[in-house]
């Protein structure tokens, strides 16, 4: 079992698994509403129920954290329930505290992703109503409490402390995908406010608050959406106890295979010590969970370590005058810290005329608190560049460094706070022409013999060329058809096919993957998917980094129509027509005519191009679709897709046509070889003249000459409509004159209708002796 | 024959029921009383007699000077003589009298003397430039004689489109455009300098051409020759002799007038930027604040019309000065009763009220204290066993501890948060649903935790970042763009409504349009930026960005109110320069401007009133009640709480609202407190506590006060007519008092009709319970009023029970009729 594959069931299961779903024909994709609790931890077995619907038939359960599992045994009818099962997740001991995620799969394909928390604190329920002080429900220390907020309602837990007791109340709700919006309050008896908190930077709107209770007693923690929503989706994890309010590691970022020493930035951190380990040299590693705890302290608070190729060097103080920074070698990534409120961070590099640089921020991405405002400035002090942080993309400077030369940067919060939470990366590489990619969807259900898409779309930077994307990770039986974004194009759909044996039941994780010819070099990039987790987690600005790539593919049912083309591409050209064969198969029943619709139905064709779309027609299987191009259209290889739909009674039924290549090209190419370019006096020169035709443009080529010296004569040719080339003689009459003539070039033109289509050959040279 | 129908009846003793109830509410309202003699004559007798204008010059030809003669009595009294003075020159060829009036006749020295009886004063007078030329100048002098006749008031050619195609600037706020327009427009027909006496300019004020705003002045008027004097040297912008005016100065400024004297003559005085000191008086706008008091003339003659105080605006072009005058009268029988002082508010307002003769009503029982206290703090009535504990409590100090008990509860916190939610406009439609509550918990945190007033407003000042993480950054999602934010901050925080500015110097304020473009350049780099959650903005400060001056198209500098123009460094957040001057010492507006929102709250009327309009025209009633507070508020680390409390704390606070008859005319200087109705959210929430049965509001837990609500529903009936603003803008003003049928109807069948009926209400429980008559109807005057009913009051409603076939109906109308009395729909 892989590390990232938390188990397979027994081959018996899955197959009865398997049965049960065939038989009871579950038609919908499975998926997880709620975990209880929210959170599995680590050195020992936790069940947890996992509910949600279409969970009946569950053969595999994949987990973004390393475990071993199976389904809880002695839990009544446990796996055979549409709404949930119960699974047991055995966890290592050492598996850090962190957000992590899971996915199931059924035969009718994977579910999307569902967060859960590796906590080391043990988790108990909420039970009844405990909307009121006086309803509040007990709870032991240290606990993490899941429960669910009620619209209108607030949720009261109350606890026993020793006086002089410091607690650490943390509220998880977005971070783990919740829609909710919480507000913790903590008060006494009396029901005064003790302390409060709501949107908590770095968190993500969460809340989180350290006190110290100077009586002991009781007291009561309340937990509440600020807007009053509420729901069984509203769900939140409350943590009590001793853990240290981390927001990030410091420094951020360590280099691969390096010894690092990491500490952590936040509030309340007395008594957490520095972490010395060596960094693994795994390629593929680019982040770390991490848990903070206090010396002899029962539990953690998390971070994530980012993991890279590059030096990391660590801010020193003093730094706050220009003219005395920290100098840094240009392309170290530098890790800073906002001490104080309006704290001013210099930093000085050596570059050289001409050398791009990037220079990104990172801070929310990986939970810091800060926002921060970067200023680049040249030797005089002034700025030539500069960018600030919103919290919703990393801030970025882009610069061609225009001479050599000393440059500061200055990093300032941008709102001039500051405080030993307020930490921030700044990474620092060469400017590199080419681009990124985001996915769609984080999973891709194929019906097993039809065919699923996901939308992938480039950022492209500095790059305008065509970029060829695949999926990295298939299983046997799945493929994905060619897929190309063309030059200028903002995305393309990929399709992936599944065959009729493709696996059904299981998560296949997979990676997406572009890759460019630029320059002389390969380019390839990674599909990220960010946007595609943030809906899928109730909008959370940023999911958990661990997550960004995880893609899966899974097999559904069959569908009721499949639909696929001859051929995979069509060539032509400006001004030349293709066609393409769609060719459904249906089941038994489903007759009705099937509508082709190009997709996404905005801009789906490259300019210039246009599909003549007509429905496959009632009770046929194929149908032809006439693509067009006009005389601006662009060339080169592109990828155009549709949607086929078909309504049968009250169904409406959707699957995509596989991606058509597209292959646009000159319509005409004309070559002129001679074997000498000797031409006598009197004499004849036998000239080749071939053509390379569009597979769109049919017709016979009349070959004329231009340029040719005076004297020189050739007769018209034409070359057949089956043939490619034709000889030509050139004859010289006698009294000509000798001369050289360097540009005599073949033209050759193809009629068809009122279109002409020419192309001239590069020039030839004949020496008239 | 009529036969009354049950109905009618039952109706017949819900008015009996209200009479009596209205009846013994009289007490607390108290009834006007006839006004004090104001024909008694006062024996004087003069011990000094002074000019109040000392030593002066007279600078060319046209120059004069208005005389003013002050006797001092031995009282220490002043009274003005200037009319009954007799006056002489010493040198007749230097400086001749007219009047009261000194003109000068040739260069040299002189003295003028003023004779009252035995009594003389002498004042020395040096004429100065006799023989050169004394040129008219347009901008001090021209313009000033247009405002006097009024020619560029808004309601004449100073409208944005003018008057019958003649167009003025505003009280000659664009001398660059009325230059134009006098000299050039109306193929130049306005001032003809070849014949000035055919210049429309002259013609139509004077009635000689028809003139739709009728006579404006006469030929021989100093303004006609002023104007004529311009016109006839050639309709000069500049002239050599002319020089900027620097300040207008008032005389007297300050004078008490006691019975008997009726006048008072004011003389107002330009200081040039040369140096010079000349008297503008005849060009001078006067106004008065308070015309019930005082009436003013032209000419500077300030008359008696009333007992009290009223300020005298001069407004001289851009200049103003106020001059406060106070007149006495002889309050037949009147004596200071020396009320005891509980600290110095009373001190303060005790001083005013004796010195106009004014006495102040009683205490006010427990009972009313206790009701208005709970309003005045919690925004809510006491509850029966609050108002049984208070009232069995016997101890002395009893209000103080129940003050001070009050302000520290969340109730308090919760109303507080009410009126500053309003002014700070949280709604959901500029701050998004998510950021109406954080904003409003914002609010809530800073009222419970008595956050400085400084603290705060500098915090919603300054605040960047998330609306949400940084929740006092929705101060600037609210007010989005310089003028708008100029606007609120200088209302909200200093109390000035500096909004005409925006399109002309102010027209009754000192505030000028380079004044309102200042302020708006200090919140011009602020910029907004969507955040990564839904509706999130981040607010951040840029370091570009400049306001322009529209008229003039200049670059404007961040400006501090009476301190100037600043240069702030563009690496400098221009708002923390703002702020910290708006919270420094030197501000003279901030904390005048909190206490008197605090005083207004707690007494109904601000000191200034409106408690946000600021103005020299708009004085305090109680100029040193104001400056003390002030300062004691600065010194008390500009806590709310403590504002409260002190206020709270006075005797003048506890004062009953029944006047007697020696302060049934006063609205204005406390000397009772002020009966108003409860606001929209008060009488909602009264009601659903006297019924027990809660409104239910939409998004919000059940039980949730009206007081409380995050921002004003949009669908509440009874909130929107009785006023409830829907915060669109930083004005006390948009919170309606306006009485109305609508409220009428709401009491009579609105939501107190249901909730009184309701089974689960107070009255079906106690009902149920089987609790008898007296009970209950004590307990309703207990939650409703805060006392127990009075015999007759019992009698009545136990006999509207005992003649009504349905005990349930009758207890029900009895409730009816309480929360339809006055004393239940009014603080008091």
């Amino acid at each position: 079992m892989s590390e990232n594959s938390c188990f397979a069931w027994t081959r018996m299961c899955f197959l009865m698994m398997f049965a049960i779903s065939v038989t009871s024909q579950l038609p919908a994709q499975p998926s997880i509403s709620l975990t209880s609790p929210l959170a599995v931890r680590p050195g020992g077995a936790n069940d947890v129920k996992i509910r949600g619907s279409n969970l009946a038939s569950v053969s595999e359960l994949w987990a973004s954290f390393p475990c071993n599992g199976m389904l809880t045994p002695d839990v009544t009818n446990n796996g055979k329930n549409a709404e949930e099962f119960t699974y047991r997740f055995k966890v290592p001991a050492t598996t850090p505290v962190g957000v992590h995620a899971i996915r199931v799969a059924t035969s009718d394909g994977a579910s999307p992703l569902k967060l859960i928390l590796i906590d080391d604190l043990p988790s108990v329920a909420q039970q009844g109503t405990n909307t009121s002080q006086a309803a509040a429900q007990a709870v032991s220390l240290p606990i993490a409490i899941d429960g669910a907020i009620t619209a209108l309602a607030r949720d009261h837990y109350k606890f026993k402390v020793a006086a002089g007791q410091s607690l650490s109340f943390e509220v998880l709700a977005r971070r783990l995908g919740s829609p909710l919006d919480p507000i913790l309050r903590v008060v006494d008896a009396k029901g005064r406010e003790l302390a409060y908190s709501d949107d908590v930077p770095g968190l993500q709107l969460d809340s989180r608050l350290c006190y110290k209770f100077e009586t002991s007693g009781e007291y009561t923690v309340e937990v509440s959406d600020i807007r009053y929503k509420g729901g069984d989706n509203y769900y939140y994890r409350l943590r009590i106890g001793d853990f240290p309010c981390v927001f990030v590691p410091y420094p951020m970022g360590v280099k691969r295979g390096s010894m690092a020493t990491v500490s952590f930035a936040g509030s309340h951190i007395e008594n957490v010590q520095p972490v010395n380990f060596q960094v693994p040299a795994d390629p593929f590693l680019d982040w770390i969970n991490m848990g903070a705890k206090r010396t002899g302290g029962k539990s953690s608070g998390f971070v994530t370590l980012s993991v890279g190729d590059s030096d990391e060097f660590v801010e020193t103080e003093p730094n706050d005058d220009p003219m005395n920074p920290n100098r840094v070698q240009l392309g170290t990534n530098i890790n800073g810290r906002f001490d104080k409120a309006s704290d001013r961070d210099h930093f000085v590099v050596t570059a050289k005329k001409g050398q791009k640089f990037t220079l990104r921020g990172i801070t929310r991405r990986q939970g810091s608190p800060s926002a921060i405002y970067m200023r680049l400035l040249n030797s005089d002090g002034g700025q030539v560049a500069e960018a600030r942080d919103f919290g919703v993309v990393d801030p970025v400077i882009n610069y061609i460094f225009p001479s050599d030369g000393d440059y500061t940067l200055l990093v300032q919060h941008r709102d001039h706070l500051g405080g030993s939470q307020y930490a921030y990366r700044v990474v620092v590489r060469p400017t590199q022409v080419g681009f990124t990619l985001t996915a769609s969807a984080d999973r891709v259900n194929i019906p097993v013999g039809g065919t699923a898409s996901v939308t992938v779309a480039p950022d492209r930077q500095g790059y305008q060329g065509p970029i060829t994307v695949a999926a990295f990770g298939l299983p046997k039986g799945i493929t994905n058809t060619p897929t190309v974004i063309g030059s200028g194009r903002p995305n393309v759909i990929m399709t992936l096919i599944a065959a009729a044996d493709a696996p059904t039941g299981k998560v296949f994780p997979i990676q997406i993957t572009g890759t460019a010819k630029i320059g002389d070099s390969d380019f390839q990039a990674n599909a990220t998917l960010s946007g595609a987790l943030k809906a899928v987690f109730s909008g959370l600005p940023w999911p958990p980094q661990t997550l960004s790539r995880a893609v899966a593919v899974a097999v559904g049912p069959k569908p009721e129509f499949s639909l696929r083309i001859e051929p995979q591409q069509i060539v032509f050209g400006r001004d030349l027509k293709a066609i393409i064969k769609v060719i459904a198969t249906r089941d038994k029943d489903y007759d009705e005519q099937i509508t082709l619709a190009v997709t996404p139905a905005h801009n789906g064709l490259p300019g210039g191009i246009s599909a003549a779309l007509k429905p496959i027609p009632k009770g046929e299987n194929e149908i032809n679709i006439v693509f067009s191009a006009n005389n601006k259209a662009p060339l080169g290889d592109f990828t155009a897709n549709l949607t086929g739909t078909l309504e049968q009674g009250k169904e409406k039924i959707s699957q995509p046509v596989p991606g058509i290549g597209m292959k646009l090209q000159r319509p005409l190419s004309v070559k002129a070889g001679v074997e000498t370019d000797r031409l006598m006096r009197g004499g004849q020169l036998k000239v080749i003249v071939s053509v390379e035709r569009n597979p769109s443009l049919k017709g016979p080529v009349v070959v004329t000459f231009q340029n040719l010296p005076k004297g020189v004569t050739a007769v018209a040719a034409t070359i057949h409509p089956d043939k490619n080339e034709v000889e030509v003689w050139l004859t010289a009459v006698q009294g000509i004159q000798e001369k050289i003539v360097r540009n005599v070039t073949a033209k050759g033109e193809v009629t068809v209708g009122m279109t002409t289509f020419a192309a001239t050959s590069p020039a030839i040279s004949i020496n008239v002796e | 024959m009529w036969h009354p129908s049950p109905n009618f009846w039952r109706l017949f003793a819900l008015f009996v029921l209200c009479h009596v109830i209205s009846f013994f509410a009289r007490s607390v309202v108290a009834d006007k009383i006839a006004p004090a003699d104001r024909d008694a004559v006062f024996v004087v007798s003069p011990t000094e007699l002074f000019f109040e204008v000392g030593n002066f010059e007279l600078q060319g030809r046209r120059a004069h000077q208005q005389l003013i003669v002050t006797a001092k009595f031995g009282s220490g009294e002043l009274r003005d003589l200037t009319k009954e003075a007799v006056y002489d020159s010493s040198n007749p060829t230097v400086v001749e009298i007219d009047g009261s009036i000194a003109r000068p006749v040739g260069n040299g020295s002189a003295k003028i003397m003023a004779k009252v009886g035995k009594l003389q004063a002498i004042v020395d007078v040096e004429v100065k430039n006799f023989e050169q030329p004394h040129f008219v100048s347009f901008k001090t002098e021209t313009l000033a004689a247009l405002s006097k006749a009024g020619c560029n008031a808004g309601v004449c050619h100073g409208s944005p489109s003018g008057k019958a195609g003649f167009r003025l600037s505003l009280r000659a706020f664009d001398p660059s455009l009325d230059i134009v327009t006098l000299r050039n427009e109306f193929f130049s027909r306005r001032t003809n300098p070849m014949n000035p006496e055919e210049s429309l300019i002259l013609k139509k004020p004077t009635m000689q051409v028809v003139h739709g705003g009728g006579r404006r002045m006469k030929k021989g008027d100093h303004v006609y020759n002023v104007l004529y004097g311009w016109i006839r040297e050639g309709l000069r912008f500049n002239t050599d002799n002319a020089s900027d005016l620097v300040k207008t100065e008032i005389l007297p400024k300050k004078r008490v007038l006691q019975h008997g004297t009726s006048q008072q003559q004011l003389v107002v005085m330009g200081h040039f930027y040369d140096g010079t000191i000349r008297d503008l008086t005849p060009l001078t706008v006067f106004t008065t604040s308070n015309a019930s008091v005082g009436t003013v003339n032209a000419n500077g003659l300030v008359k008696r019309v009333g007992r009290g105080e009223t300020a005298i605006l001069a407004r001289y072009v851009h200049q103003m000065a106020t001059s406060h005058i106070t007149f006495l009268e002889h309050v037949e029988g009147f004596v200071w009763n020396n009320p005891k002082k509980n600290n110095f508010v009373d001190k303060h307002v005790f001083d005013k009220l004796k010195q106009l003769q004014i006495l102040p009503s009683d205490l006010c029982t427990d009972e009313k204290f206790l009701r208005r206290a709970y309003l005045d703090t919690t925004g809510r009535l006491p509850k029966v066993e609050e108002t049984l504990a208070y009232l069995n409590d016997k101890s002395g100090d009893k209000r103080d501890k129940l003050i001070d008990r009050l302000v520290d509860t969340e109730d308090f916190a919760e109303f507080w948060t009410l009126k500053w939610g309003d002014i700070l406009r949280v709604n959901s439609k500029k701050l998004r649903t998510a950021g109406v509550h954080k904003f409003r918990r914002w609010i809530y945190k800073s009222i419970l935790n008595d956050k400085p007033m400084d603290q705060m407003a500098r915090e919603l000042l300054t605040a960047s970042g998330s609306v949400y993480e940084s929740p006092a950054a929705n101060y600037w999602r609210a007010s989005r763009n310089p003028n708008d934010a100029g606007e609120i901050t200088a209302q909200l925080f200093l109390g000035i409504r500096i909004q005409c500015a925006r399109c002309h110097n102010h027209p009754s304020g000192r505030w000028l349009q380079d004044t309102y473009y200042g302020i708006a350049a200090a919140f011009n780099r602020i910029s907004r930026q969507a955040g990564g959650s839904a509706d999130e903005e981040i607010i951040f400060v840029t370091k570009s960005g400049d306001v322009k001056q529209p008229r003039t198209g200049r670059i404007m500098k961040v400006h501090l109110l009476l301190k100037g123009d600043v240069d702030v460094p563009n690496e400098q957040d221009r708002r923390v320069v703002f702020a910290n001057w708006l919270t420094g010492v030197e501000n003279p507006f901030f904390a005048k401007a909190s206490v008197n929102r605090i005083w207004g709250h707690l007494l109904g009327r601000g000191i200034v009133e409106p408690v946000d309009d600021f103005r020299d025209s708009n004085p305090p009633s109680n100029k040193k009640l104001l400056d003390e507070l002030a300062v004691q508020f600065v010194k008390n680390k500009f806590s709310r709480k403590w504002a409260v409390r002190a206020i709270m704390k006075s005797r003048t606070y506890q004062l009953s609202s029944r006047k007697n008859k020696f302060n049934a005319d006063d609205e204005i200087y406390n000397s009772h407190a002020t009966i108003r109705l409860l606001s929209a959210e008060q009488l909602l929430d009264a009601i659903c506590q006297v019924t027990q049965v809660p409104e239910i509001f939409k998004g919000v837990p059940a039980g949730m006060r009206a007081i409380a609500l995050p921002e004003p529903p949009r669908d509440n009936y009874f909130l929107k007519i009785f006023g409830q603003p829907q915060r669109e803008t930083a004005c006390q003003c948009e919170r309606s008092n306006e009485p109305n049928l609508s409220q009428a109807l709401q009491m009579i069948n609105g939501p107190v009709h249901e909730k009184l009926r309701a089974d689960n209400g107070r009255i079906g429980r106690m009902v149920k319970a089987k609790q008898n008559d007296e009970k209950i109807i004590t307990t309703l005057y207990l939650s409703g009023l805060a006392r127990a009913p009075v015999a007759p009051e019992m009698e009545a409603a136990k006999k509207h029970i005992a003649t009504s076939k349905n005990r349930r109906l009758a207890l029900e109308d009895i409730g009816w009729a309480i929360l339809n009395s006055k004393e239940f729909l009014f603080q008091h």
